[in-house]
């Protein structure tokens, strides 16, 4: 264990100022009078982060979900039909997180036995299973043309600030997870699982744990982001939103805290910068509108794919490695 | 909803299940012999496979060929993208880790589909077969059938035919064999470990070329995103028909397209996608390593 004095701030150290000079960054933003495009961008930059964040969390422990929108849609559902139906705010992100945490109990449980493969296949499959359940319970969730959520807050600025504290507080959840016995005992798991019994680790006791924690926070940020987006349909447990938090991850760190922000801030940055660009594209061929949208994930697929080749655990480990070779 | 199932419309269950059942068999084939060899699992496959269909949709445009003749320019084509990809993607992390070499497929969906998309755009579009109006009547079932649909059955069992002779019968299906029991083995016996890697991925996309030709002359179903369901289905066959059995990739593909077609039939088509899901996890509930998988690698 480590003791206090380890932790003491020592300002030579980047990973104690960084945070603290981001937030600072970040929290003053909707002062300056941007846009509220621009702020509501920001927001959904947030909303990523938190999302790959809880993604991230389950595959430090080895299980890489591939339908983790499951939780997202569930918490965002269970929210907007609570909210709907009894009109009482805010406990419908609770209720929202509490069943999905339920959820991923379930979903680990079937999972716990599995190989790599089989577990990314099976996750997937819950999620496309709800979508079916989904699409057949109308009278519930509004099939396919989906729910009106209500809002929670008065103005963008305000879902700004409560996605930055949603996303500091998971940041900070899995800072202290990583940090504790229960990381120590995922990291384990992930490098040997059969080394990790030997050694007395509970291996089906903290990869339910992972998955209950994990399920838990993507519910919760599902149910804000509901909230947010004031509208939720079945097409938040498609591939999309199960594959954005890994590919995300995966390019920023698997297992590392800043690599979701990391990857998030390079998917922002990319998207922007063709948003700037669309007009110029336009004028040289205005048939590019067509497929102006297809761009992006494009781009991300090459570097996806260019980042696993060339740097097999991110881009946050490669960065250490190359610029910091003293420590 | 009240049953009452006619003797064509159970005729039109199975025929439709039975073409289905071609393409899962094409597909599933495919997969099961790079995830044989590899022990790779490419969940880009069912993007192969639309990649596929567009080279014959141009070929037969362009060259006017007969898109089942097309079906070999495709077969070539997309073989020798396999190849490269498995040279340049797939060996570059072949036993780093498996989650490494899922999130790269993965990515190379993406790379796919998007690509796709931007040279050829989301229309749906479908292969015109010269047999397109031509029907055939079977006089003792009373129903009528598009010509197409027999000849794809007929590729299909010689495509298949092909393939297990060149798995059972010569010398490199010999040597692919003898990695996929055992890779150290092999390498032992002089068998080229990955000179096997490069072909059978190049023939399990070749493979997975044949069934987008099939596909898009039966259905205007050819679009960038029409990939990524069958492929996820074809693994599910292969986990039930037993990773890495030739047998059993065909067996199951013919018997879920089966199930397929009827489920739409008496459930619906919501229900579709979600019940290969529920299968293969019922399965995989029961036995954690699939029907006849293997004990532990």
């Amino acid at each position: 264990m480590k003791t206090i004095s380890n932790l003491r701030i020592n300002l030579k150290v980047p990973r104690v100022y960084l945070p603290v000079l981001l937030l600072a960054t970040c929290l003053p933003i909707p002062l300056f009078g941007f846009s509220s495009f621009f702020v509501f961008v920001l927001t959904v930059t947030f909303f990523n982060i938190s999302y790959s964040s809880s993604w991230n969390l389950l595959a430090y422990s080895g299980q890489a979900s591939f339908g983790h929108a499951a939780f997202l849609g569930i918490g965002g559902y269970t929210t907007a039909i609570f909210t709907i139906r009894t009109s009482i705010p805010w406990l419908g992100l609770l209720l929202g997180a509490m069943a999905s945490a339920f959820a991923g109990i379930l979903v680990g449980l079937t999972c716990v036995k599995l190989r790599e493969w089989f577990l990314a296949l099976v996750t997937l499959g819950f999620s496309i299973i709800l979508v079916a359940f989904t699409r057949e319970l109308d009278w519930l969730t509004g099939g396919v043309h989906g729910l009106a959520v209500p809002s929670l807050l008065p103005s963008v600025n305000h879902y700004y600030y409560g996605m930055l504290a949603l996303t500091v507080f998971s940041i900070f959840i899995i800072y202290l997870i990583l940090k504790s016995k229960t990381g120590l005992a995922f990291a384990a798991i992930r490098e040997n699982e059969l080394e990790a019994k030997a050694t007395g680790i509970d291996v089906v006791k903290y990869k339910l744990l992972a998955f209950t924690i994990s399920a838990f926070l993507a519910g919760l940020i599902g149910a804000f982001y509901a909230h947010f987006m004031a509208y939720i349909n079945d097409q938040i447990y498609g591939l999309d939103y199960s594959f954005l938090p890994i590919i995300i991850s995966v390019i920023g760190g698997i297992g590392t805290i800043e690599g979701p922000i990391i990857g998030s801030a390079l998917l922002r940055f990319i998207s922007e910068f063709l948003r700037i660009i669309e007009p110029w594209a336009l004028k040289i061929d205005p048939v590019v509108i067509l497929i102006y949208d297809k761009i992006e994930p494009l781009v991300m697929g090459v570097i996806l794919v260019a980042v696993i080749i060339l740097m097999p655990k991110g881009i946050s480990p490669w960065l250490r490695k190359y610029l910091m070779p003293k420590r | 909803m009240p049953l009452e199932i006619s003797l064509s419309t159970l005729v039109q269950i199975v025929i439709w299940g039975l073409i289905n059942g071609c393409i899962y068999v094409l597909l599933a084939s495919g997969l099961n012999l790079i995830f044989g060899v590899m022990k790779v699992v490419n969940f880009a496959h069912g993007e192969f496979m639309i990649l596929g269909g567009y080279v014959s949709y141009w070929v037969s445009i362009y060259a006017g060929l007969n898109p089942y003749f097309s079906i070999f320019v495709s077969i070539g084509v997309i073989g020798i993208v396999g190849v490269l990809t498995e040279r340049v993607c797939f060996r570059r992390v072949l036993g780093t880790s498996k989650l490494n070499e899922i999130v790269l497929s993965l990515g190379l969906i993406y790379v796919l589909q998007n690509a796709m998309s931007v040279l050829w755009t989301d229309k749906e579009r479908q292969i015109s077969s010269p047999f397109e109006f031509i029907t055939v009547h079977f006089e003792i079932i009373n129903i009528n059938m598009r010509l197409d649909l027999l000849i794809v059955i007929g590729v299909t069992v010689l495509i298949m035919a092909g393939f297990y002779i060149l798995i059972k019968r010569t010398k490199i299906g010999r040597a692919i064999r003898a990695t996929s029991q055992n890779r150290s083995a092999a390498m032992l016996m002089g068998i080229n470990v990955e000179y096997m890697d490069m072909f059978s991925f190049g023939l399990g996309t070749a493979l997975a070329a044949t069934a987008g030709t099939l596909l898009a002359i039966l259905f205007p179903a050819l679009y960038p995103q029409a990939g990524a369901m069958p492929a996820l289905k074809a693994f599910t066959i292969i986990v039930l028909g037993g990773l890495g059995s030739t047998i059993g990739a065909i067996v199951g593909g013919l018997a879920y397209g089966l199930a397929e077609s009827s489920a739409i039939a008496i459930l619906g088509g919501t229900w579709r996608d979600a019940i290969a899901f529920a299968i293969l996890i019922l399965v995989l509930v029961i036995r954690p390593t699939g029907l006849f998988g293997e004990k532990e690698a």
